[in-house]
């Protein structure tokens, strides 16, 4: 059971998607993204009903950082039942013609994967049905504001969000020929991802959502947010070097920080690699991740279709869910350090 | 059900009988031909219109594809076979049969596209979990080229693996890949998606 006065910070990334849950005092919580866990429910949901509480009370703030699958899972879902929660995203994706391609995408009959647009679809048409708009995040923005606690959108600059403006017809381009039928969520998104700054009381929490470099620095030199350097860090872009900026870790970060990453993979492809394992533990020795790089089981098959499938060339392998998680703890008026529990397969990144 | 209206030593004439209009609406069909694009189609939808239900999958494949000469050739014999039962008065109700059993079907879309393979994410249909999730590396010499040229991140596509029974009764293990040609977005789609965004801007403030 989580203390009143304590901040918890729970970081789900069960092998595909993340999500981050944090207690920010006085019984309050905030979700940041969304994933599923095993039993197919968005991960902070059923940790909250495990401890014995009530989502649609405790819940306060449901930030959407991107528009990628693995972002978003469910997310719909947890604006439905945290019915006093507000809900941030990106501004842009408010914007007028964006919207109208939405809901002209939702009048489609959809593929079993979607189009990728459901959930947004869904919370737009729940949010208007409680007449309360998001709260549109832009870079130095206070987006929630509680006893103890404020949280503030660093990113996306005025300048992605121009681009984005320019580029939105590209993104649903259902009428453009080289496009036809693609899936708006497969598109590059992470230029316009949401970074968040939390302080509660005299603690600062960065969370860097999957930003990319260019982003890092429009942030770091265009920074009006509060002075401070943060304890706690979510490591972008499950560590990737494309999201990695040295002067994150000089200006923004306190020395050897706890740091969190969610593991990636995609085909042979897998994040963090042990170049990026190296160079953040180079950091700090306090680096977690959500799961372990441990394969899943491939599935029995039909012989027949196993020859087949070997026969192609093809690699298949299961996406699998698990129940790893960090979770972080300390007293809200402490400045000791956290305490550190991993959930299996979480681990200590240098066990990677 | 088109009825034959002319028979050429090239090609068939096919129309509706109880369409008045038949003979506009007729269509010209070659025989044996290696059909591209365009002209395939037609083909193909008129394979279709002669109720060869069993073969609806392959339908969907072949107005996305360069279709394979393997396909090509099925059809041709089917139609071939089904003119000569036509003519020949032999069996006017023959319909000639290609069967696919489905072994394993997934749902996919394009991760991301290599030099020679391509990243997708599959729903696996058979096991009928519209969470069964898997990731595949798939060969790009496993799809027409004319797909090659066309696809991208987030296309989506059907894989089925199974079982095809020929007209000699020939049973081979088959594997399609089929892009989902999605309609473009209609005016209808786009009034609809005006609609939504109007009532959304009530309560919601739009940029």
């Amino acid at each position: 059971m989580t203390d009143k006065s304590q901040i918890e910070l729970n970081f789900f990334g069960p092998g595909y998607g993340e999500s981050i849950l944090i207690h920010i005092g006085n019984g309050k919580w905030v979700i940041v993204d969304s994933c599923i866990n095993t039993n197919h429910q968005p991960a902070a949901l059923s940790y909250l009903r495990e401890l014995g509480l009530n989502p649609a009370e405790v819940v306060r703030l449901i930030v959407a950082t991107h528009w990628h699958d693995d972002h978003v899972r469910g997310i719909s879902k947890l604006v439905d039942i945290c019915k006093q929660a507000r809900f941030c995203c990106a501004g842009v994706l408010c914007q007028k013609e964006f919207l109208i391609r939405m809901g002209a995408v939702a009048n489609k009959s959809a593929p079993k994967v979607g189009y990728g647009m459901r959930e947004l679809h869904q919370i737009f048409s729940l949010l208007n049905q409680r007449k309360c708009g998001p709260v549109n995040a832009l870079s130095n923005r206070l987006i929630y504001q509680a006893k103890n606690c404020k949280i503030w959108s660093l990113s996306p600059s005025d300048k992605r969000f121009n681009a984005f403006l320019e580029n939105i017809s590209s993104l649903i381009s259902q009428d453009n020929e080289t496009n036809k039928g693609r899936r708006i969520s497969s598109t590059n998104l992470n230029k316009l991802a949401v970074v968040l700054l939390i302080k509660i009381k005299k603690t600062l929490i960065l969370l860097g959502s999957d930003l990319e470099k260019q982003g890092w620095l429009e942030i770091l030199d265009n920074r009006i947010h509060p002075n401070g350097k943060a304890s706690v860090f979510k490591i972008p872009h499950h560590g990737s070097s494309n999201a990695h900026e040295n002067r994150v870790w000089n200006e923004m970060l306190l020395s050897e920080p706890v740091a969190v990453l969610t593991p990636w993979k995609r085909g042979a492809k897998q994040l963090p690699s042990q170049q990026d394992i190296d160079r953040i533990l180079a950091y700090t020795p306090y680096a977690y991740a959500t799961a372990s790089a441990r394969r899943p089981m491939r599935k029995h098959r039909n012989p027949s279709v196993a020859r087949t499938i070997r026969e192609s060339g093809v690699t298949i392998t299961p996406v699998s869910l698990s129940r790893g998680m960090i979770r972080l703890r300390r007293q809200i008026d402490s400045q000791a350090a956290w305490h550190v529990e991993k959930i299996s397969p979480a681990c200590a990144l240098k066990d990677f | 059900m088109p009825q034959l209206l002319s028979a050429y030593t090239d090609r068939y004439v096919l129309g509706s009988i109880s369409d008045e209009k038949s003979s506009e609406k007729a269509s010209s069909l070659q025989k044996n031909d290696e059909i591209e694009n365009s002209t395939r189609q037609e083909q193909i939808s008129l394979v279709y219109s002669l109720d060869f239900r069993t073969y609806s999958l392959d339908i969907g494949y072949s107005e996305n594809h360069n279709t394979k000469d393997t396909h090509n050739n099925i059809y041709s014999n089917l139609i071939d076979e089904y003119f000569f039962n036509y003519i020949s008065n032999k069996n006017k109700d023959f319909i000639p049969k290609i069967t696919f059993n489905a072994l394993q079907e997934w749902e996919g879309y394009i991760l991301e596209i290599g030099d020679e393979k391509f990243t997708a994410r599959l729903l696996d249909l058979t096991a009928d979990a519209s969470l069964a999730e898997e990731e595949a590396e798939i060969p790009l010499s496993e799809i027409s080229k004319n797909d090659r040229d066309q696809i991208g991140p987030g296309s989506i596509f059907r894989w089925s693996i199974g079982y095809e029974r020929s007209l000699a009764g020939t049973k081979k293990r088959v594997s399609h890949i089929v892009f989902r040609d999605i309609p473009a977005l209609s005016k209808l789609d786009m009034i609809a998606g005006a609609r939504w965004a109007e009532e959304i801007s009530k309560n919601i403030q739009v940029l």
